[in-house]
């Protein structure tokens, strides 16, 4: 659950198993404003402060006078209630060392366990940072800011914890992946943590497996070969460990598609949205009529954006599309080959061929004919005793 | 280790264990292995033959007809496991006989994981219903 908290704009998240208050702060100029509040109980949890005899009724705030009232009888239940919200407004483009937040930044509580200690670090001071005569040569914080390194003693599994979810928000932040996606990935690193099914494996590996689960699990997968590359880990382990978490968690995926990385394979390419289309629907086509069958869907969205930008004009040699998907040159050959065949029918309609199908690359297989000697396609051979002729070339020379 | 007669291939460890792998029927399995232990009896060493097991049987087949395996994990998912980057075939994780089963697109089914022969075919006619429903036309 996150909400953009009006006073301090910062993005609260928040999974409490509690009664919450959100307090709208009031800004009203005269007068007495009663804003109602909303309460939230999550968890089937009571609302823990109620009128006796309303024990139904919504309380209404008074923030002048800190007062909860009852919104039926008027029995004020609380008073001199402290109110929690932030004491003044903080800005994002403001300096961030300036906040003067007494409490310190917003607790984690899903994740960590109730971590309720201080860090001691370098003085603030807002003036007057030449009233200080500092102890150490040369003067000023500049050159140490870390005065104090307080080496508390976090708990183990709070510090595999911390790792683990800076370790997820840099592979996330390598590959531009949104906050909520790292949320997800954190929250199933720290289901799998405490699970402890897969305690002997390496904590990067979970980190990364939990990473690529939240890919998909939101909608927009990542392939194996794209985590891998923000991570140390190998495929064959994210792997492995993707398929463990799936059975601890009792979870399952979607399975993927091929317009899943359309978009994001023709932006990297620099296609024009024409191209994208035209892929996309060449490749939904070829695994709806199943041209293609037992071929990753990604080799076939990889021989669908060839066939798409070699029809159209901007083309993209398979080197360049193997090395965006992560698929070996070969197979994109090999699936193309599956493709052009039925090359007709997978365009969509009204695409505008630039190079029209027929001049398309075609990969004929080059075999080595022992009779010419020759490596050639069937259809090449002239010498007229190659077995690899083809019946109409054969036909065309006897009749010569 | 290696013997051609029943053609496998033994691990032999130096604390006298052994694991004979690659032969093609239980008596050849056990055959293979009592050869092996001559082998190291004849060598000088004090070989018995003792506490043989079979471990793990294998099986193949083909159902001659081709498969949708995006349906299969869909309507069996807590069982199937299907990863097309990570491997082209479906994993199905068979509860009653504990078999694994390699489903592939074109029909052909590899059944793993069996102590005894009849856990092989217990599996394949627990599989051929399900599979019959999800044929490719």
């Amino acid at each position: 659950l996150s909400f953009h908290c009006v006073c301090c704009l910062r993005v609260q998240f928040l999974i409490f198993s509690q009664d919450l208050f959100l307090q709208v702060p009031t800004t009203s100029a005269a007068g007495n404003k009663f804003y109602p509040t909303s309460t939230m109980s999550i968890g089937g949890y009571m609302q823990l402060v109620c009128c006796p005899s309303h024990p139904d009724a919504d309380l209404i705030e008074d923030h002048r006078a800190g007062d909860q009232i009852c919104s039926e009888c008027g029995l004020v239940v609380g008073d001199r209630v402290i109110d929690v919200g932030s004491e003044w407004r903080t800005f994002s483009n403001e300096k961030a060392n300036s906040d003067p937040s007494r409490v310190g930044s917003a607790e984690n509580p899903l994740f960590n366990g109730s971590d309720l200690s201080t860090l001691v670090g370098p003085a603030v001071s807002a003036s007057g940072a030449s009233a200080h005569p500092s102890t150490t040569a040369g003067g000023g914080n500049a050159a140490d800011m870390i005065k104090y390194q307080n080496r508390r003693a976090l708990s183990n599994s709070d510090r595999t914890l911390l790792n683990a979810f800076r370790e997820i928000g840099g592979m996330a932040d390598k590959i531009n992946l949104g906050q909520a996606i790292t949320d997800r990935a954190n929250y199933l690193f720290k289901q799998v943590h405490d699970g402890r099914s897969l305690k002997g494996r390496s904590n990067d590996a979970i980190a990364s497996a939990s990473l690529y689960i939240a890919c998909r699990q939101e909608g927009v997968p990542r392939t194996f070969k794209e985590i891998c590359a923000v991570s140390r880990i190998s495929k064959k382990e994210i792997g492995r460990c993707f398929k463990l978490i799936l059975r601890a968690l009792e979870t399952s995926v979607e399975l993927i598609t091929t317009g899943d990385f359309m978009s994001r394979f023709c932006a990297n390419l620099n296609l024009p949205n024409t191209v994208m289309k035209a892929a996309t629907c060449i490749a939904k086509k070829a695994v709806e009529t199943d041209i293609v069958p037992g071929r990753s869907p990604i080799s076939v969205a990889a021989a669908a954006i060839y066939m798409a930008s070699q029809a159209s004009e901007c083309k993209k040699s398979q080197k360049e599309i193997g090395d965006v998907a992560g698929v070996a040159e070969v197979t994109i050959r090999q699936s193309y080959k599956l493709l052009y065949q039925k090359a007709r029918e997978l365009f969509p309609e009204g695409f505008h061929f630039v190079t029209p199908i027929e001049q398309l690359p075609q990969f004929k297989s080059m075999t080595w004919s022992p009779v010419c000697c020759f490596m050639h396609s069937h259809s090449l051979c002239t010498y007229p005793y190659c077995r690899h002729l083809n019946t109409a070339t054969l036909l065309a020379f006897s009749n010569n | 280790m290696r013997i051609r007669d029943p053609r496998t291939t033994a691990l032999i460890f130096s604390s006298g264990k052994m694991v004979c792998t690659g032969a093609k029927s239980e008596d050849d399995s056990r055959l293979a292995a009592r050869k092996y232990a001559r082998i190291v009896q004849k060598l000088g060493f004090t070989a018995k033959f003792m506490e043989f097991k079979i471990q793990n049987m294998v099986g193949s087949c083909d159902v001659k007809f081709p498969i949708r395996l995006e349906g299969l994990v869909l309507g069996h998912s807590q069982f199937s496991s299907y990863e097309p980057e990570l491997f082209p075939g479906l994993i199905y994780r068979m509860v009653k006989p504990r078999i694994v089963l390699l489903i592939f697109v074109s029909g052909k089914i590899v059944l793993t994981g069996a102590k005894v022969r009849q856990e092989i075919y217990d599996a394949f006619e627990n599989i051929y219903p399900i599979l019959k429903s999800f044929r490719k036309q």
